[in-house]
């Protein structure tokens, strides 16, 4: 015969076992060993619902193939809905001057972008990097643009976000993007090696900002580094694990 | 009974795979190549260590002493998992591959039932005390990592053979496990 105290001694007893070990669990969880990747940062981005709409076993499984590199946080449906950051800046996707990137031949025509690309490809070896013959510069009404040393650069405290340079660049390489952000240097779609070859600040796709990025911005499409501005805190942990230099955070002085 | 009987006893003679046919699962799932198999050799001796040493002071001073004894499989059960957890954790922050390819028999141990087995052995045996319990659980860990590493370079050197087809995956293996059983046979005369 069980009595009600019989019960309750059951209760408290496994009970208490089960909360002593949870407290030990936690505390050790914390303690013990730091973490190496970022999965449960970016769980806590996601909305924690574990839906599955996104294709992967629960928010957990998302995470992981974020910081796997597999996956890029914008494929979690419910997340789309964020409000931007209205506060832009005209950005070149392109570091490829002239001491990173020599030019395969001397382009001796006229002063335009449009022009010099339809020579050869463009005298750059990137066919997808800035030719720095200062067609942005001339229809920046702000005078925000200079091209120095075979790229443009923009000032992004003069800039006024107009949009004029995005449709000056035969190569698209300006994009709009946050006053405070994170981006990517490089529009080139090439393999590592070839990409190493023609330039020295050109993005490997090697994933290293992908590995420390706690909020799961990154991702690679093309061989190439993409940062998703919704999730990009800015911190700079990718700028300063990029090797080659590629991965910059806004405002460029 | 002294404690290296206990030590003969729980890794050869009476060994959980090879004898008792107990965690015969991961015995299968994770003996593919030595590597795998020796990183869940070391978490299954951790476990199996751990939890006799927690089981046994639980069930003496808390499950006797209140009359529970009938609660005994769903407090170790209790313990075993917290256990895996630990383990779970430690290992995928230390090796992220490893933790890949144990995959589901990592948590797995906690319904393994050789480590349910050796907390329950050691709570039925009369004589036992901690320092027994302790040796039982560390040398049943070691048991199973002797016959997981054996079995581990056997299936190693399987993979490299004309196997016939029917016989191909899990047939051999079960074959080969059958064999190796058997050769455990061997130990019983020793004590």
């Amino acid at each position: 015969m069980i009595s009600f105290a019989n019960i309750l001694t059951a209760v408290f007893a496994v009970g208490g076992i089960g909360l002593l070990l949870g407290i030990g669990l936690s505390f050790a969880d914390r303690k013990i060993i730091p973490a190496t990747d970022y999965t449960d940062s970016i769980t806590d981005r996601l909305p924690g619902i574990n839906c599955g709409a996104c294709g992967y076993a629960g928010c957990t499984g998302l995470a992981q193939a974020i910081s796997g590199g597999t996956a890029s946080i914008s494929d979690c449906p419910l997340l789309k809905d964020e409000e931007p950051n209205s506060q832009t800046t005209a950005f070149i996707a392109c570091n490829g001057h002239l001491s990173v990137s020599p030019p395969k031949f001397e382009y001796q025509g006229e002063k335009s972008c449009h022009a010099a690309a339809l020579i050869g490809g463009g005298h750059k070896q990137c066919i997808y990097g800035c030719l720095g013959n200062g067609s942005c510069t001339l229809a920046c009404p702000e005078d925000a643009i200079k091209t120095t040393d075979g790229i443009a650069r923009i000032n992004s405290s003069l800039c006024t976000s107009c949009g004029k340079c995005l449709k000056s660049c035969p190569r698209n390489l300006i994009k709009l993007i946050h006053t405070k952000s994170t981006a990517v240097r490089c529009s080139g779609n090439d393999d590592a090696k070839k990409t190493r070859t023609i330039c020295k600040s050109g993005c490997v796709a090697c994933k290293l900002c992908i590995k420390v990025c706690k909020n799961g911005a990154i991702n690679i499409k093309n061989n190439l580094a993409e940062i998703d501005e919704k999730y990009c805190e800015s911190c700079g942990h990718c700028e300063v694990a990029c090797p080659f230099n590629t991965i910059t955070t806004l405002p460029i002085v | 009974m002294s404690l290296p009987i206990v030590f003969l006893s729980a890794a050869l003679v009476n060994n959980f795979v090879l004898s008792r046919f107990m965690g015969l699962c991961p015995f299968l799932g994770v003996s593919k190549n030595l590597k795998t198999a020796l990183g869940m050799g070391a978490a299954v001796i951790f476990v199996m260590g751990t939890s006799s040493i927690i089981t046994f002071i639980v069930n003496e001073h808390i499950l006797l002493a209140y009359n529970l004894e009938y609660l005994y499989i769903i407090a170790f059960i209790l313990i075993i998992a917290s256990l895996v957890q630990l383990v779970e954790a430690i290992i995928k922050r230390i090796s992220r591959t490893l933790y890949t390819a144990l995959g589901v028999y990592l948590p797995l141990i906690t319904t393994n039932c050789a480590v349910l087995g050796v907390a329950v052995i050691n709570i039925r045996e009369e004589e036992f005390s901690l320092l027994h319990a302790a040796v039982n659980g560390i040398s049943a860990g070691a048991g199973f990592t002797l016959a997981l590493l054996l079995f581990a370079c056997i299936r190693e050197e399987m993979v490299a053979n004309a196997i016939p087809k029917a016989f191909r995956g899990l047939p051999i293996t079960l074959i080969a496990a059958g064999l190796i059983s058997m050769a455990f046979l061997g130990f019983g005369g020793i004590l």
